[in-house]
């Protein structure tokens, strides 16, 4: 019995970092294009928020959910003719079955996708997959994340790839 | 009398400012001090405050409102290459410093990685390791900066529309 538990954590954990692997294999493959701009936040910029004073409960629960994001990835394109290509690649990279489509956009500017991971029934990854005529942008946001506070976190934190979130809240 | 004055609040001024560095700092400036085209100097968190608020960096302004010295160091890669060292090698430095990176920005062959030490009394430590094709720079800053307007520094944002 103990095996059989132990062949399935392990299967797990293998499971778990192919997946990670995949999402950062997106990135590892532009990471040294110059021509790409890439933002990394760690989980201890995120902690620091837990020591700030709250003008309001509102703030407080925002402050609250900002502090259990584990980091932030973006990785975007700017100005370049193959935006909507890069697009169409990022999906071919991306494990889909480990994701959850939560919103798909689709105007005449740009396509863009927000996808979710889940663990153990919370939201461990949030993923927005952006490509317009002329951008294009992968954001990564992990740790623990509380849908009702992502637009909130978005304008609170102002990287303005975030202020996409705001459409996820109205679908919401 | 007034050069007396001036020349002991100069000396405790520089002891201070000295003091305030992190050993990683230090070990960069004693490394690279004797070699040309490298630039370091050490100021007060007031003028650092003064520079960026004549320079119209209003938010940066108050994100540092409460930083009491700023080091500067500009080094030459050449240099870095010339005396067998690393970027890389230097980060390994901060790490074992205790410093831990915060935040990381890749730009158009510019990276900018801000780090952090951790002090109890809110007194921290920051890093910004500025790597350009030609020159690393190095800043560090003590006391207690808003993380909420870092976040919100333009380099962290990216426009979608």
């Amino acid at each position: 019995m103990k095996k059989i538990v132990g062949v399935a954590l392990m299967m797990m954990v293998i499971s778990g970092s192919f997946a990670q692997d995949a999402i950062s294999k997106f990135f590892s493959k532009y990471q040294n294009d110059e021509s790409f701009s890439q933002v990394t936040v760690s989980s201890k910029m995120f902690g620091l928020f837990t020591n700030m004073d709250a003008e309001s409960d509102e703030d407080k629960e925002v402050l609250n959910a900002i502090s259990k994001l584990k980091g932030l990835r973006i990785l975007a394109k700017d100005d370049t003719r193959n935006a909507r290509e890069l697009y169409k690649e990022a999906f071919t990279l991306i494990p889909m079955k480990e994701y959850e489509e939560l919103m798909s956009v689709r105007d005449k500017d740009k396509d863009m996708k927000f996808l979710i991971k889940e663990n153990g029934g919370k939201i461990s990854e949030l993923l927005m997959v952006m490509g317009g005529n002329e951008q294009f942008m992968v954001l990564s946001l992990f740790g623990e994340i509380d849908l009702k506070q992502v637009s909130r976190i978005g304008k609170k934190m102002d990287v303005k790839g975030l202020e996409n979130l705001d459409k996820m809240d109205k679908k919401h | 009398m007034r050069t007396i004055a001036a020349f002991t609040i100069l000396s405790v001024f520089i002891t201070v400012s000295g003091l305030s560095q992190s050993k990683s700092f230090r070990s960069l400036q004693d490394k690279f001090s004797e070699d040309e085209d490298v630039y370091c100097f050490i100021t007060s968190g007031f003028l650092a405050r003064t520079v960026l608020w004549m320079a119209g960096e209003h938010e940066f302004t108050k994100a540092i409102k409460d930083i009491e010295n700023v080091s500067l160091i500009t080094v030459p890669k050449s240099a870095f290459i010339s005396r067998g060292v690393s970027v890389s090698g230097y980060k390994a430095i901060l790490r074992k410093d205790l410093f831990e990176e915060l935040a990381r920005v890749d730009e158009q062959g510019d990276h900018v990685t801000l780090y952090m030490k951790s002090i109890e009394n809110g007194n921290n430590r920051y890093m910004v390791l500025i790597e350009e094709p030609g020159t690393v720079v190095v800043i560090e800053f003590r006391g207690y900066v808003d993380p909420n307007l870092i976040l919100k520094h333009e380099k962290l944002s990216y426009n979608v529309q």
